[in-house]
């Protein structure tokens, strides 16, 4: 809600932007189009997505640094 | 280095006392008693509450824990007792993703599932998308809460001949309890407070409505359409609003350690003798 809801990538830091979730938020209730609903449901595929991949990479990166530790100090 | 921490934890506590202040200055004013008892009233007349909110807020977090608490605890027990199967692990893996999603993509998935073919908004609907963001916290929670059940106590009932489910639900769930519910309780204030999954499926609702198949008001959906109205009337009761959701979920909170202080003694007065059956 504060983050301005602009469609375009801002200039800098200060500038109003858009994210993907206040981009939901705001136009899925009104979104009247199949292929509007489409986009959106993508956007929301894309999130999904998003999660999925930072979730494997946390993880990755918990085992890396537990093999790392002496033998017995598994996290 | 004690100065640095100490500084970090004021800092910390900066920005709740900030809000609590600014909720206060804000919306204490419109706390009278017809705010808890009245149905809003339309832009640019005085007074109006928000009665409605109240009561669909807990409606919704009602269905949302029905949904989300046994499933949550099932799926906990099973990750805890299948702690290094390959299912469990996918499991494990999904119900990290499903808790680190943006709730505003659970809100679509429900409105997909149960909004679109019912053709309507509606509050089970709401409360299957709050009971879909709190179920992996449950579910995270009871496995971990239930890992640190001591073994021999299920081990003990397994040798007076319990069968595997009894000892479950009987042994270990009960010596996991205040765990689950400190969590049970934490994510009814999660599950209170979320605004984004509840924008198309819940919908809100302006009239007084106990329907849970038709759509229905929630006090973080109020709070949200009257803080971008421009009328000065709704603004001032979003404050006021927020106030109340605050004041709620301090109050959970307040329980959650009242449970945790409580079964703390219980448990302390139980785990001797267990001490002895031990050696």
């Amino acid at each position: 809600m504060v983050i301005g809801n602009r469609h375009a990538i801002p200039d800098s830091l200060f500038d109003p932007a858009y994210t993907m979730a206040s981009l939901l938020a705001n136009e899925f209730a009104e979104a009247s189009s199949d292929a509007h609903l489409s986009a959106l449901m993508a956007v929301a595929a894309l999130l999904l997505l998003i999660t999925l991949l930072i979730n494997l990479l946390a993880r990755w990166l918990v085992r890396r640094v537990a093999t790392g530790l002496p033998a017995g100090r598994s996290l | 280095m004690t100065a640095l921490t100490w500084t970090a934890a004021i800092v910390a506590i900066i920005p709740l006392v900030t809000i609590l202040a600014h909720l206060l200055v804000n919306g204490l004013g419109q706390l009278t008693p017809s705010f808890f008892t009245q149905l809003p009233a339309p832009p640019g007349v005085r007074g109006g509450g928000v009665a409605n909110a109240i009561i669909g807020s807990v409606i919704l977090v009602a269905i949302a824990m029905t949904l989300a608490v046994p499933i949550g605890i099932g799926a906990g027990l099973y990750l805890a007792e299948h702690r290094r199967g390959r299912f469990a692990q996918a499991v494990r893996l999904l119900a990290d993703v499903l808790s680190g999603l943006p709730s505003i993509v659970l809100g679509i998935f429900a409105w997909e599932l149960i909004v679109r073919p019912s053709g309507h908004f509606s509050a089970w609907a709401g409360g299957t998308a709050l009971g879909l963001l709190v179920l992996p916290l449950v579910a995270r929670a009871t496995e971990e809460m239930v890992r640190l059940a001591p073994p021999s106590l299920s081990e003990a009932a397994l040798a007076l001949g319990f069968s595997r489910w009894r000892t479950s639900l009987t042994v270990v769930l009960r010596t996991a309890m205040p765990g689950i519910v400190t969590a049970v309780l934490i994510a009814m204030s999660r599950a209170a407070g979320e605004t984004a999954p509840l924008l198309f499926t819940a919908f809100g609702n302006p009239f007084w409505s106990v329907d849970p198949a038709r759509p229905i008001a929630a006090l973080p959906l109020q709070i949200y359409a009257y803080a971008q109205s421009p009328y000065d009337e709704w603004r001032a009761q979003a404050w006021a609003g927020g106030l109340v959701l605050l004041i709620l979920v301090a109050l959970i909170s307040a329980a959650t350690h009242a449970v945790i202080r409580a079964r703390a003694k219980i448990l302390s007065a139980v785990t001797p003798r267990v001490g002895r059956v031990d050696a």
